[in-house]
């Protein structure tokens, strides 16, 4: 579900992690922690990153998502680097 | 929860206050011609008083918000004789009521607060984008206020309780 918003928001290029509690702990609950690597100006991926967020917020509910998205242009963050490292392909 | 006019008219004073301070630090933060671009946003975050008028429109921005959909739409709601539910619930069936727009845009603006606390964001192309939208999205803000005032006058007149005075 969450791989097919991310592909209907970011097209079928865009690189998408899941990554800090939800991978981390056995449990599997708490906050979705969502890395994408996309194409595109700040202002395009900023737009698609909010429509993605409310289309994930209306499909799960009022769970914490986070969505860290890295502009294949400019250099990795530190967040970025975490992401990659500790992150699982969706 | 039932309905209380009183308790909608006096929200309705709060985010009548938050919205004439939220168009005056807009006023003073930006630019009165040309875009909001990340040369205009390094220069207004290289003095101390454009640091805080972007902190002081942030916080006003989400104040706003908060105000609408924690308080106001929920006692709105009662008043038109429905029970409110969830956030979203609540957008929803305002969005019917032709209060709000498109209730993505709400939950939208909830994620760009994060986006405009310029000490986590590095890259001034992404703070002016977000900065840009925060702006355009103000005027959902101010309608959905002025929609529900507009309803409240009309249905729940009471003396003293107009609001066109405090403008």
């Amino acid at each position: 579900m969450i791989r097919e918003e991310v592909r209907q928001h970011f097209g079928d290029g865009a690189r998408v992690l899941l990554f800090g509690s939800r991978v981390r702990d056995e449990t599997r609950g708490g906050d979705i922690d969502l890395y994408l690597e996309a194409e595109g100006t700040a202002a395009e991926t900023l737009a698609r990153e909010l429509k993605l967020y409310a289309a994930l917020q209306r499909r799960l509910g009022e769970q914490r998502i986070d969505i860290v998205v890295h502009r294949r242009d400019t250099p990795m963050r530190a967040i970025d680097l975490a992401a990659c490292q500790t992150g699982m392909p969706l | 929860m039932n309905a209380n006019p009183d308790r909608l008219w006096q929200i309705l004073g709060i985010v009548a206050k938050e919205e004439t301070y939220l168009n005056a630090v807009m006023l003073r933060l930006f630019p009165k011609h040309g875009d909001i671009s990340p040369a205009w946003l390094k220069a207004l975050l290289d003095t101390p008083e454009g640091i805080d008028r972007m902190e002081s429109f942030v916080g006003k921005f989400s104040r706003m918000q908060d105000s609408i959909v924690d308080k106001l739409l929920p006692h709105f709601l009662l008043a038109v004789g429905e029970t409110p539910g969830t956030a979203l619930d609540n957008l929803r069936r305002a969005e019917r009521l032709g209060i709000v727009g498109d209730p993505d845009l709400w939950l939208a603006m909830r994620r760009l607060r994060n986006r405009l606390i310029h000490e986590y964001v590095d890259d001034l192309a992404e703070l002016a984008a977000a900065l840009d939208m925060a702006h355009a999205a103000t005027h959902e803000l101010c309608n959905a206020f002025r929609g529900i005032k507009n309803y409240t006058e009309h249905n729940f007149p009471i003396d003293g309780n107009t609001l066109s005075d405090s403008h």
